[in-house]
């Protein structure tokens, strides 16, 4: 029998998976529309495709997210709740310890840590600033071309675009440090990827070392704690 | 070849529109069709801007004259101005745009172009405009297609007739007033100063507010107007800049792939260093608030603070930390 | 205009009368639209006289004459009552025999003593073999100007109206659209038996009964629509108001079934001879006496044969094209019917008889870009008639002594043994001496040798009118003519006739002119079916000062109706500052201007007919109607 903890709902899952989906399909249209050695690879019928493609998975994109938050606004709530909760030591001690921590995680020892990491607050916080950056000035972008075509200034238009690359600068780097870490190619995060990807289960273990306060608590209240069978798994 | 300019002489041009049509036929530029389908404009200026099919109209703006009689009449040409410092050239993403090198005009292939319109954006003086279901970029080419064709012959070269013809923009080859020149730009340049330098001083009638436009501006415009009247009544801005933006976007990409690479590097090491991680067995006892690793047995977490091995500093356990 | 600037306006011109200056008139309808405005070129021509601008390089009265080859119309007297070559057509009243003719028309000096050799072989060319001294060249055959019709173009409208005239061919000419008082027209055409129009596209004039205001249902003319190549789609040449004919290749193949002009002139004239010579007719000898050889040899008229018709040649029974001689020069001309020359002016145009049948060999096809004198002649370029004389009256370059008035504008110059020239002198320069050899003649005072008296004429007795020129008021006029007691000119052509309609100035205080603009061209059935035309000037408009558009409550772009007696219009106004109310002896007045180029008529742009509201009074040497000044109203649509 293991104990696991439920840490992500379905409708979580869902619109993580679906943002994974769209925002790799978004950089690599992207980059290949805004990347003139990608660009000029293919045929300019292609490429005009792949934009308009772009256009049509952002709006997805946001439309998804924006439908998922107005259904569960208990779980936005929860989850602004997590990210702006002051910072107490082992918050900060986190953050002391993290660059140590990646380069040397067999000798770091990270403090316990609520629902949300200090790390995670930070990392995930940019992720989703850079996500509504990027899809507003996308939104914009959009507007402003054909076919809409809004009369919206050329000032106003370059300064979209100086947001979405920033954005989308910000999104690289935080994003491939999540991948790395969310689908724990970092040998300590490994078994991370089926928490966010599989049944939404945390084992018992791993929850007590990831997110030590946030598991003792569920862990005493037990509404959220799930024992399985091994032989069923 | 060498640097060379489109000229225009606003005091010498009619208003003829020659150009803006010459512009379509030569570009295969459609008009709308349809009866009475065409916008009215109530004014001379038809159409009033420029448009996925019309990279050249004649502008017409009236404006009070300290002269005795009339109304100054500023018309004018509203175009591509092919600047050196070309802020569609910089941000292009695709390279659709580019400067060519023979003559220092801003040309297009479109076959590159993606319709993204950062070009439009980027644009000093609101050229850009789009057509077709691919949203192409339409704007002046300065009739690359005629001049970088060379020299012409003479109808009479069989007759002996040596006289050569340089092949020019089809505006400037249909303007019936001589209002419109090509050649060097440095040609022109000492052309336009003549000409408003003349008509400062004429004794009837002086363009006392006459200037040359597209000396220096942006580095330079490659299409050197003489304007007679003052520069806003043209629809032209007196100092136009590429906003400064663009230059900011140019290192959008080149930071963004260097960022990346070294997010990748650094994320690398990590990976490297994380190689043979283990880690015990956690299980926590709600009833005594107890965390034991099951592996060793020990507890690892105690409620009353008296064991808390995440706090350690270091481990001695070399299987990792907890 | 202020009387400082005018005074400075007259001083500038003026100052053109000095020997080392030149001013150059250039005029077009605004000067000839206007019931006096033969008159209005006469003051032209006398302020230009006296200040000795005839005949300048830089100088001369030059009308604006080019696209619609009206140059052409005029020399191959598409007028009524001309002849061509600017001779006259035989009349009944003055010239019921050739005799009387030749007797009424021939100068007693100068030039014009010729024209007996220019009629005559005129007469030979049209009736070629069967023209003999015997029958006056077949003189009887030609038909004559009755004494009391008129068949100039405004009464041909009324001809209609009254039934005189039952048919009526329209060739390339849309006078639906472009006649003045066009209502009126249409209503005429309406009552015709036939018509048969040859254009390019269908015409408002071609589809008159589709009018917005005309009821087909009522209307019983047939119709016959022949289409007609255009320009660039047949060769032949053009006549500029330099007088250069140039010669024009083929570009391209008509459309569909047009066929260039002369083409069904030439189907038409044969079928009429074919149902002559089988049916029979009225006056046979005057259709079947005539020679018709000009198809090539692809059995269609062949324009080149047509030109060396023009161009004249010697007479030889049995002779063809191909062996004809071809003349140089009118001088050559005889009156005995052994030359023949459809129309003197342009002999020399088409004269080289070892290329007949390649114009660019001919003068007309010449484009040498040499101008060694500097003064814009460029004798190689086509040819001017009369003779490629580029300058007309060029003796007036030089004074009485044949001293070029200016050194630097040397057309003409007497260097003691003869005439050093730049361009062919248009007078008599050198006469055949006792041996045979040209002898140069000496400077003497006579520079128009197409007057008999080859002096200018200050006074002329020749214009239907008056010998100089006078003030008058339009026919419908803001004001009182303050000059003289007389409102209008008392030859003023049919004003009494019921269509004129004349308005007040209580109705119609606004004074309006109309003109054109350059992105259309006349009638519109070319510009208006050209896309990117239309696309630059998409509206009809109506120009009119700010103070005017206040009174009547009219915005810039707003639709405003345009009306008086004979018409009423929709257009859009054009508020500007360049109208301004104008001050005319004491009262404010105000002056609108309208463009003209819009008719029911096109795929692209259709609009009011604005000639309907001008009125269809006429000049009484041109006949040209008066569109350029008359009398409205204007209200918010």
């Amino acid at each position: 029998m293991t104990t696991y903890i439920k840490r992500h709902t379905l409708q979580t899952r869902l619109t993580h998976g679906i943002s994974v989906v769209c925002i790799l399909l978004l950089t690599i249209s992207g980059l290949f529309v805004f990347v003139p050695a990608l660009n000029n690879m293919l045929p300019s019928e292609v490429t005009f495709a792949m934009r308009m493609g772009h256009r049509v998975i952002g709006v997805l994109l946001v439309l998804a997210v924006m439908i998922s938050a107005i259904t569960a606004p208990k779980g936005v709530g929860h989850l602004f709740k997590n990210y702006f909760a002051k910072w107490d030591k082992d918050d900060k001690t986190f953050m002391k310890r993290f660059l140590p921590y990646m380069l040397m995680p067999k000798k770091v020892h990270m403090p316990d840590q609520h629902e949300v990491k200090s790390g995670q607050r930070v990392a995930d916080g940019v992720l989703f600033l850079a996500g509504f950056m990027i899809c507003g000035s996308g939104v914009v972008l959009m507007l402003g071309t054909a076919p809409f075509s809004l009369a919206i200034s050329a000032d106003v238009m370059i300064i979209m675009r100086l947001l979405h690359d920033i954005a989308f600068l910000m999104l690289a780097v935080f994003g491939i440090a999540h991948i790395f870490l969310g689908a724990g190619l970092f040998q300590p995060y490994r078994r991370m990827r089926k928490v966010m990807f599989g049944n939404g289960l945390i084992s018992e273990s791993d929850a007590l070392y990831h997110w030590g306060h946030w598991a003792r608590e569920e862990l005493d209240k037990g509404e959220k704690v799930v024992e399985i069978d091994d032989e069923k798994k | 070849m060498a640097d060379y300019a489109i000229y225009l002489d606003t005091s010498k041009c009619t208003g003829c529109k020659g150009c803006q049509v010459a512009c379509k036929c030569w570009n295969q530029l459609p008009s709308p069709l349809g009866k009475n389908v065409n916008k009215p404009t109530g004014s001379y200026q038809s159409p009033m801007d420029l448009n996925g099919d019309t990279r050249l109209i004649v502008t017409f703006k009236e404006t009070d004259t300290d002269q005795k009689w009339g109304v100054n009449w500023s018309i004018g040409r509203r175009s591509c101005m092919h600047c050196t410092n070309a802020g569609c050239v910089a941000v292009c993403s695709s390279g659709a745009l580019y400067k060519d090198p023979n003559t220092g005009f801003v040309s297009v292939d479109e076959s590159k172009c993606v319709g993204c319109e950062y070009c439009a954006s980027a644009c000093p003086f609101d050229v850009p405009r789009f057509h077709g279901s691919q949203n192409k970029i339409n704007k002046c080419t300065a009739c690359m297609d005629r001049i970088s064709n060379g020299k012409t012959p003479s109808i009479n070269e069989d007759k002996g007739e040596t006289e050569t013809q340089f092949n020019k923009p089809a505006c400037v080859h249909t303007c019936p007033a001589g209002a419109l020149d090509f050649g060097p730009r440095s040609e022109m340049i000492a052309k336009a100063h003549e000409r408003v330098d003349f008509l400062k001083i004429r004794e009837l009638n002086p363009a006392t507010q006459a200037s040359v436009y597209g000396e220096n501006e942006l580095d330079g415009l490659h299409v050197i107007t003489v304007l007679k009247y003052p520069v806003d009544t043209y629809g032209l801005p007196a100092n136009p800049s590429v906003n400064p933006v663009t230059n900011l976007l140019d290192w959008a990409k080149p930071v963004t792939g260097l960022a990346a690479a070294a997010t990748v590097l650094g994320l690398g090491v990590s990976f490297l260093m994380g190689i043979g991680y283990k880690r015990g067995d956690l299980h926590y006892d709600p009833q005594k608030h107890e965390t034991i690793d099951r592996n060793t047995g020990e507890v690892v977490w105690r409620a009353d603070g008296s064991v808390d091995s995440h706090d350690k500093a270091a481990s001695k356990n070399k299987k990792g930390g907890e | 205009m202020d009387a400082e600037t005018l005074e400075k306006v007259y001083e500038i011109y003026a100052s053109t009368g000095a020997k080392d200056k030149v001013g150059a008139i250039l005029y077009a309808l605004g000067q000839t639209q206007h019931h006096y405005g033969a008159q209005n070129t006469r003051s032209m021509c006398l302020v230009q006289l006296l200040l000795g601008n005839i005949g300048m390089p830089g100088g001369s009265v030059n009308a604006l004459r080019g696209e619609p080859n009206v140059q052409g119309a005029t020399d191959f007297a598409l007028l009524c009552y001309d002849f061509p070559g600017y001779l006259k057509w035989p009349t009944v009243a003055s010239h019921s025999t050739l005799r009387k003719w030749l007797e009424a028309e021939t100068y007693s000096d100068g030039f014009y003593t010729n024209k007996p050799k220019f009629f005559i072989s005129a007469l030979k060319e049209w009736y070629g073999e069967k023209a003999t001294f015997e029958n006056d060249f077949g003189y009887d055959w030609l038909p004559k100007i009755p004494a009391d019709l008129d068949f100039t173009h405004i009464s041909t409208f009324q001809h209609m109206d009254s039934g005189d005239i039952e048919g009526y061919f329209a060739w390339g000419m849309n006078p639906a659209h472009s006649t003045a008082n066009t209502k009126f027209a249409r209503q005429a055409m309406a009552k015709l038996k036939w018509l048969v129009v040859a254009d390019w596209v269908e015409t408002e004039t071609a589809t008159f009964w589709k009018a917005p205001d005309m009821k087909p249902e009522d209307i019983q003319t047939e119709v016959y629509y022949m289409p007609a190549a255009l320009i660039y789609e047949k060769m032949g040449s053009i006549t500029n108001s330099g007088r250069w004919i140039q010669w024009r290749y083929k570009a391209l193949d008509p459309y569909q079934d047009a066929l260039p002009d002369y083409e069904i002139v030439d189907r038409f004239w044969k079928e009429i001879v074919r149902l002559y010579k089988t049916e029979g007719g009225k006056c046979p000898e005057a259709i079947l006496n005539v020679k018709w050889d000009y198809d090539g040899d692809d059995g269609k008229v062949d324009p080149r044969n047509v030109s060396m018709a023009i161009n004249g040649y010697t007479w030889k029974d049995g002779a063809t094209w191909k062996d004809r001689q071809l003349m140089t020069s009118f001088a050559n001309l005889a009156a005995d019917g052994s030359t023949a020359c459809a129309m003197w002016i342009y002999t020399g145009y088409y004269a080289n008889n070892d290329a007949k049948y390649d114009p660019s060999m001919q003068a007309v096809g010449s484009r040498v870009r040499d101008d060694k004198s500097g003064l814009g002649i460029y004798p190689g370029w086509g040819h001017a008639w009369p003779l490629n004389r580029r300058i007309l009256y060029n003796r007036a370059a030089a004074d009485s002594k044949g001293k070029a008035w200016d050194p630097e504008r040397k057309v003409v110059e007497w260097n003691g043994t003869e005439w050093e020239r730049n361009d062919v002198p248009d007078f008599g320069f050198q006469a055949a001496g006792p041996d045979g050899t040209n002898v140069p003649t000496p400077p003497n005072n006579k520079a128009f040798m197409m007057l008999w008296e080859q002096n200018a004429r200050l006074l002329s007795y020749s214009m239907k009118d008056a010998p100089l020129p006078e003030h008058y008021e339009p026919f419908e006029s803001p004001t009182d003519n303050v000059l003289n007691k007389r409102q209008n000119s008392p030859c003023i052509m049919f004003a009494d006739h019921p269509s004129v309609k004349k308005g007040s100035r209580d109705d119609y205080p606004i004074a309006v002119t109309t003109y054109s603009v350059v992105e259309q061209w006349q009638s519109g059935s070319q510009t208006r079916g050209c896309p990117a035309l239309v696309e630059s000037r998409p509206e009809q408009f109506v120009e009119m000062s700010v103070e005017l558009a206040e009174e009547k409550g009219i915005k810039n772009g707003d639709i405003v109706r345009v009306w008086n007696n004979r018409g009423d219009v929709k257009v859009t106004a054009f508020v500007t500052k360049r109208i301004r109310p104008l001050e005319v002896n004491g009262q404010m007045t105000h002056i609108v201007g309208m463009i003209h180029h819009w008719g029911w008529a096109g795929d692209y742009s259709t609009g009011d007919v604005v000639n309907d509201l001008a009125p269809n009074v006429g000049d009484p040497n041109s006949y040209i109607p008066e569109y350029k000044a008359f009398l409205v109203n204007v209200e918010k649509a």
